[in-house]
């Protein structure tokens, strides 16, 4: 038999699988793509991304990819997106987006829900 | 637990699965592995997104891209472009028949964005086969709530105060019959979910099965604590595989994780479901007919009273609700009477599916609130007639229901204003028809189709049936006379009047409203021997205008008799006796010089 409080556990668990699916999340990264940003590390900023958001085991974070405007020498950049309002982040490292990442998600504004 | 930063959804409706989404599913997933994406991007197979006309569709998130018409071939592209790149796949996204332009988010999309989904809020959202889905979107909840917190008594008053009517074809209020099945006296009571589906056309059941099987389980558990009964049977249609499977899946999932069974939620409340297939006859949708064929007997109705909510299901008090009604029960239970009845008509509360079909551009499942006019659904949602066309009629309510004519588009869709207007809302069939259909003709199939389903046990029913079939067939190739419009409207008042069930009692209902509403169409079956939408073949006569002619002797070579008689550059003859009128010809004039 499955308690109610085993079943508020699974949907908190799935919540976050499912935020993937959700509009209007409060924390967006979206990391530059197109064969330039891959070619300058994109990949491995998403793995480092993909692994802070594990370690927060946080719902109100997506990420996704879309090519940014910036120089060739500028690759490879992201934009962190707190309710709406981005900021561009160029020649980003794997360090300061985990860093940026986790500074976002426990921000309480942006934590809020 | 590794974050999954990107789902790629497939829809496997039977749709899709017809179109090849179970190929293209295993094209992307090959694709995913290849490019090493494996453990960031996971394929997620729903149920129905209602569109399957542009199906197989693939959604992806988070960008929520809306890919349609996608092939196996194209599984690279989605892969490389969109998921390793970051780049959307422009060729494949949504166009309007309007634009050209590409819709890039699924919400722009014209025919979602006068929906309202409630009944259909998780299909083509969630993993049709994961329990642990179901459950992130809330699933399980309202029963959760229900037997923890809430009596059978506040239950039943929930229900009631949604003023949640039955999608099944009658409209009866639901929280009433809930009521009337916990009334009855009996320590035995049933729960049946009406799953056959018979109304052709119509597939909102079907598509809610397969895509949010739980929420059926979930809301007969509901119904089965709030009448006091410990048993439900779903009552579907064999020649819904998908659907079958789906559930079946489900009802296990929600055993083995213990939900169905002994004490549901740690209350003293038991339940389970079991499925019983149907052979697919739309009488057996009729809810004593279906009960008896549940029993194991042939699928005849019965004389009501007593009802099934006294005594239905081997004697014992049986409540009986559609699919569509029990999938917004989860939702009432959740968000609150007081939410579903703020949407829709004074009486017509909440939303309902309809399959748009026929002449339009936007063919598949659209749910919107009731109160929504028919304008909107065929212009916006359906956005429009194909070929620029003049509509010209739409047919509501199946074989019950009955054609409405332009003149009644701004009418609001609810139980009330379709049966004034001398049709009815019936299970959400909504077929559109441009001005070259034959409204004698359309009445003419839909009878054929209630005369062979009659389950035979009226004689109004069984023959008369067969004898307004006959006249109408006899109008549509030119035997008509003038007596026939009365003695078909003779006898369906006597159907009407004479039939037990809901079958016999609502058959002539579609040659009635295309009596009132296009009996000019009649008249000139009747009077003139014509068919003004040049359907009716017997009626027709090909010829040739000699002013277009050019004489390039492409009919001549099309006609597969040799009825067509010219040589080059003459004007051509077609010779009505040898003319089997197949119209090959018509399509093949270059200067649209063949007329019927
Ligand atoms: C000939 C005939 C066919 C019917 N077919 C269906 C059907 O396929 N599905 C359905 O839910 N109700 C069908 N009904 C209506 C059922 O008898 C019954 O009213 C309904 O299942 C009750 O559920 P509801 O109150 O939730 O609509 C049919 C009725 C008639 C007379
Ligand atoms: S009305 Fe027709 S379908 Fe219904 S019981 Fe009578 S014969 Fe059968
Ligand atoms: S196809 Fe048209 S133009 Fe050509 S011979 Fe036939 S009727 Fe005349
Ligand atoms: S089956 Fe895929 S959209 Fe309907």
């Amino acid at each position: 038999m499955l308690t109610i409080t085993e079943l508020n556990e699974i949907r908190a668990r799935v919540r976050q699988h499912l935020s993937v699916r959700r509009n209007g999340n409060e924390v967006r990264i979206i990391i530059g793509g197109g064969t330039a940003a891959i070619a300058a590390g994109s990949r491995q900023l998403m793995a480092a991304a993909l692994e802070e958001i594990a370690l927060h085991g946080t719902a109100n974070v997506q990420v996704s990819q879309r090519e940014l405007d910036v120089e060739a020498d500028e690759h490879p950049a992201v934009v962190v997106a707190i309710n709406g309002s981005e900021v561009l982040y160029k020649r980003c490292t794997a360090a300061e987006l985990c860093a940026l990442i986790s500074r976002s998600v426990l921000t309480p504004a942006a934590n809020a829900n | 637990m590794p974050y999954i930063r990107s789902h790629v959804l497939i829809c496997a409706g039977t749709g899709c699965v017809s179109s090849g989404c179970k190929a293209v599913e295993q094209a992307i997933a090959a694709e995913i592995k290849r490019h090493g994406l494996s453990h960031e991007v996971r394929v997620v197979q729903t149920g129905c997104f209602g569109f399957c006309k542009i199906g197989p569709i693939v959604m992806v998130y988070p960008e929520s891209s809306f890919y349609c018409y996608v092939k196996p071939e194209d599984a690279e592209e989605i892969v490389q472009q969109h998921l390793l790149k970051g780049r959307l796949v422009e060729r494949l996204l949504y166009r309007d028949v309007q634009s050209p332009k590409p819709t890039t988010f699924f919400t722009d999309i014209g025919f979602y964005k006068k929906q309202y989904r409630v009944a259909l809020a998780n299909c083509g959202a969630i993993d049709a086969e994961s329990i642990e889905e179901y459950i992130g979107v809330d699933g399980y909840q309202a029963l959760a709530k229900v037997v923890s917190s809430m009596t059978p008594a506040e239950v039943i008053h929930t229900v009631k105060a949604s003023g949640l009517r039955g999608r099944g074809g009658g409209g009866f209020s639901t929280g009433l019959k809930w009521e009337f099945a916990a009334k009855a006296p009996g320590a035995i009571k049933y729960v049946v979910c009406n799953a056959d589906e018979g109304d052709p056309g119509a597939f909102m059941d079907r598509s809610i099965l397969e895509g949010d099987p739980h929420s059926i389980v979930e809301a007969m558990a509901i119904a089965g604590y709030a009448i006091g009964a410990r048993q439900g049977y779903v009552y579907v249609r064999a020649e819904y595989p998908i659907a079958v499977n789906r559930l079946t899946i489900a009802i296990d999932q929600a055993r083995r994780i213990g939900i169905l069974g002994q004490g549901v939620f740690g209350s003293a409340f038991d339940f389970d479901i079991a499925i019983r297939l149907g052979a697919g006859a739309f009488v057996c949708g009729e809810e004593t007919a279906l009960l008896a064929s549940i029993e194991g007997r042939r699928g005849m109705p019965k004389p009501r009273p007593p009802y099934p909510a006294i005594k239905g299901l081997w004697d014992k008090p049986t409540l009986i609700n559609n699919v569509e009604t029990f999938a917004n029960i989860p939702k009432i239970i959740l968000r609150g009477a007081e939410w579903f009845a703020s949407m829709g008509t004074e009486n017509s509360k909440g939303t309902k599916v309809f399959a748009l079909a026929g002449n339009i551009n936007n063919t598949g499942l659209v749910e919107v609130p009731m109160g929504t006019t028919l304008r909107e659904i065929v212009y916006e949602i359906g956005g429009g007639i194909p070929n620029n066309r003049a509509f010209k009629a739409c047919q509501t309510g199946g074989p019950s229901g009955g054609c409405l004519p332009a003149a009644l588009l701004d009418t609001p869709i609810d139980y009330d204003s379709l049966t004034a207007v001398g049709s009815m809302m019936g299970s959400g069939g909504l077929i559109v028809m441009d001005e070259n259909t034959c409204m004698v003709d359309v009445a003419r199939f839909f009878l054929e189709f209630t005369q062979d389903e009659s389950c035979g046990k009226c004689v109004p029913c069984r023959e008369g049936t067969k004898r307004m079939l006959e006249i109408l067939e006899d109008i549509t190739k030119g035997h008509g006379t003038a007596d026939d419009i009365d003695l078909l409207a003779e006898l369906s008042t006597t159907i009407k009047g004479a039939s037990l069930c809901g079958l016999g009692q609502t058959a002539p209902n579609p040659v009635l409203a295309a009596l009132r509403f296009f009996r000019d169409e009649f008249d000139a079956h009747i009077s003139d021997k014509k068919c003004p939408a040049g359907v009716c073949r017997e009626l027709l006569t090909f010829s040739i205008i000699p002013a277009k002619c050019k004489g390039c002797t492409l009919c001549k070579k099309a006609c597969p008799v040799g009825a067509i008689a010219g040589t080059v550059k003459t004007v051509h003859t077609i010779d009505t006796a040898k003319c089997i009128k197949c119209g090959a010809c018509i399509p093949k004039c270059p200067f649209m010089a063949i007329v019927r």
